[in-house]
């Protein structure tokens, strides 16, 4: 399509952005919402690591259920809706089009809101899965998908619709992020949750759901912001698509099975493939940051303002979970590190570090733009960058320091168990509630900001429809006071 | 090499709003060279850690050499194998000595059921069990016995528990082979219910 056909006036622009003013608006406080809620959840679990009587009467939130209705609530609840509002936001900026079909989109969002909320309570009322990713009760996955089907159809329609014709690369792969997700949710619920095989089997389809989850699905909507935030908030153009193109192809093969690391009770060839694949997805990672630092070298941060801070962490936090997967994959290292906490660092890392900061920074950015409001308190969103930031970064160090050196100490025969435990555990562990406990403030600042926004957005609709009734009403009264005017004057 | 950016008209009628755009350059031949070397390691890598793909090499092991080196492993020994089986399935009720228990499993060593010509109603018994009143050595016998033919599910194990308990404990009859195992096998896959006393003693002794 031609390039001067495509262009927009300001005025078709300001029609497409209220198209998603309302459903990404929703999406984005009801994810924000759920990190709280998950960050909430996260501070309990991390407490009772260090402090096993705290809340110790209650059954709704001892540490079993704790851990995964936190992973469930950030991951559905927080990271996926925040990617649906992200990919939205994309989709509707480099393809020019409005938004189909807000209303479903809307009924969707409900939805699937409705399934977190049903999947986090049975998980607390004891009635979770175990399966790491899919804890949530088998009559959940059903509403997800019913809810996906809605979202993720308007998102592909609408991304059908576009009027830019030409794809930019992060297009690939919010493309590929829509149609990877209802096959592993469905493959994954019903493989493990309503119909589960048997034996072994189970882990290593949990390990392809986890691995497709996280390194397809979010980490492709992750990469689809990096690519598409850093170029722009520094007024430059990609380094080489094809280059992406590259990173692309080895995620979308290898990507799947990179979660199955050796040391599981599982055929060696399994963790060992899984550890060949993880370098190949490294390998594409380091790709992909190439591309990045020669399309934004030489830019200081500043120019970006706080968006770029944010999306910049996201960028150098997905490369080094991924360089560290590749790395934690060895055989020789693994060892080390089976039952400690340095693979939840992993996974705090990549969820957290990459994939939320990177949504978090996309928030930032568009909200403002999609609503016409700017944020009432700026500051307020330089000191939830820093919180999180501090706080992911501590969570990260002590789960993936504490858990090297307790991994360390618990295969030397010569170090007395309690030395392990006293050194390699109990510090590391309090100095992640302190991380947990800055998220923590960081979600309910982040919480308190989306939600005020919400409400302006809201308020300034409904005065805006107001004053336009008043005008219409006024220019009616001025058309038939003029006459009484005239005939006065007459 | 560098294409121009794309969507330059809109970066001037947005220029806050510009969307970024994309050099399309050819990939530089270094990194199929790595992509090709990482290739290779990867099949290096799997030579030597993946086991050669057999899925009963598990953990520390590296090979099915070093698996199956530290298997109890089955003898081409017809006594020796049966050995194992009935360690495994038959001995917790007829007992290492083969007598049995008193009152409760009625015995092999030497009994009328066991030191005949041919092996067809052991096998059957072993196949689908045997229920109901049953006399040995003149001594009558009220118990259940459950069918193992799933349990033992190779030809060669069955022959050889049946060769085993025929020829040990004082025994002395005749051995049975893996095709006669296979041979009442097959005749029996449809039966899927305990044989009685009276069924068995209508049938020959020997496998036809």
């Amino acid at each position: 399509m031609d390039v001067t056909q495509s262009s927009k006036s300001p005025s078709d622009w300001t029609e497409i952005d209220s198209s998603y003013r309302f459903p990404t608006l929703f999406l984005a406080s009801k994810a924000v919402a759920w990190l709280l809620l998950g960050s909430i959840f996260s501070l309990i679990a991390s407490i009772k690591m260090h402090s096993p009587s705290f809340l110790a009467s209650c059954p709704w939130v001892t540490y079993g259920v704790m851990i995964p209705a936190a992973l469930n609530a950030v991951v559905y609840g927080f990271a996926l809706q925040g990617a649906f509002a992200a990919l939205l936001w994309i989709t509707m900026r480099l393809g020019q089009v409005k938004l189909v079909g807000p209303g479903y989109l809307f009924i969707g969002s409900a939805l699937w809101n409705i399934g977190v909320l049903l999947g986090v309570i049975g998980i607390m009322a004891g009635h979770g899965s175990g399966h790491t990713y899919l804890e949530m009760p088998g009559f959940v996955s059903p509403i997800l998908f019913a809810a996906y089907t809605l979202i993720g159809g308007i998102a592909l329609v609408t991304f059908h619709k576009r009027q830019v014709r030409e794809l930019y690369p992060s297009q690939w792969f919010i493309f590929a992020a829509l149609y990877w997700f209802p096959w592993i949710l469905t493959a994954g619920s019903y493989l493990l949750v309503m119909s589960p095989v048997r034996g072994v089997t189970q882990m290593i389809i949990g390990g392809w759901y986890a691995s497709g989850l996280n390194v397809i699905v979010l980490g492709f909507v992750g990469i689809a912001i990096i690519q598409y935030m850093l170029p722009k908030l520094t007024k430059r153009d990609l380094h080489n698509g094809y280059l992406s193109l590259f990173s692309f192809w080895i995620i979308m093969l290898f990507g799947g099975f990179t979660g199955l690391l050796p040391g599981q009770s599982l055929p060696s060839w399994v963790g060992s493939l899984s550890a060949v694949c993880s370098v190949f997805v490294a390998f594409a990672w380091l790709v992909l940051a190439y591309n990045i630092y020669r399309t934004i070298g030489g830019v200081s941060g500043k120019s970006g303002g706080l968006s770029y801070k944010f999306i910049y962490f996201s960028a150098a936090a997905g490369l080094l979970s991924a360089v560290l997967t590749a790395w934690a994959s060895r055989a020789s290292v693994a060892d080390v590190i089976q039952f400690t906490l340095f693979l939840p660092g992993l996974k705090w890392l990549h969820l957290y570090g990459f994939v939320g900061m990177g949504l978090l920074g996309c928030i930032h950015y568009f909200l403002p733009k999609i609503t016409g409001i700017e944020w009432s308190r700026p500051a307020q969103w330089t000191a939830i960058f820093w919180t999180y930031a501090i706080g992911t970064s501590l969570v990260g160090i002590a789960f993936l320091v504490g858990g090297w050196k307790h991994g360390k100490g618990l295969i030397d025969p010569e170090t007395p168990f309690m030395d392990v435990v006293r050194e390699g555990i109990a510090p590391f562990v309090r100095m992640s509630t302190v991380g947990e406990l800055l998220v923590f403030v960081a979600a309910a600042l982040l919480c308190w900001n989306v939600t005020t926004l919400f409400c302006r957005t809201y308020c300034s609709c409904l005065c805006l429809g107001g004053l336009s009734q008043n005008k219409a009403g006024t220019s009616s009264e001025t058309k038939k006071s003029q006459p009484k005017k005239s005939s006065k004057n007459k | 090499m560098s294409a121009k950016p794309k969507k330059t008209v809109h970066k001037k009628k947005h220029a806050d709003e510009r969307e970024p755009g994309v050099h399309q350059e050819p990939v530089p031949v270094l990194l199929f060279v790595i992509l090709l070397l990482l290739a290779f390691w990867g099949m290096m890598y799997l030579h030597t850690n993946a086991g050669g793909f057999n899925r009963y090499v598990y953990g520390p092991f590296e090979s099915y050499a070093m698996v199956s080196d530290v298997q109890p492993g089955s003898s081409d020994d017809p006594m020796k194998r049966g050995a194992d089986v009935y360690k495994s399935i038959c001995l917790p009720c007829h007992q290492s000595s083969g007598l049995g228990a008193p009152g409760q499993f009625p015995p092999l060593a030497g009994s009328d059921w066991v030191n005949v010509e041919g092996p067809n109603r052991m096998l059957r018994i072993v196949i689908n069990g045997l229920s109901g009143p049953v006399e040995v050595n003149g001594q009558s016998w009220s118990g259940a016995m459950p069918g193992f033919g799933d349990l033992i599910a190779s030809d060669e194990d069955l022959a050889a528990v049946i060769t085993y308990v025929r020829n040990s404990w004082g025994n002395e009859a005749s051995v049975c082979t893996p095709e006669e195992a296979a041979l009442v096998r097959s005749e029996s896959a449809d039966r899927g219910r305990p044989w009685s006393s009276p069924e068995l003693l209508n049938l020959s002794v020997e496998v036809q």
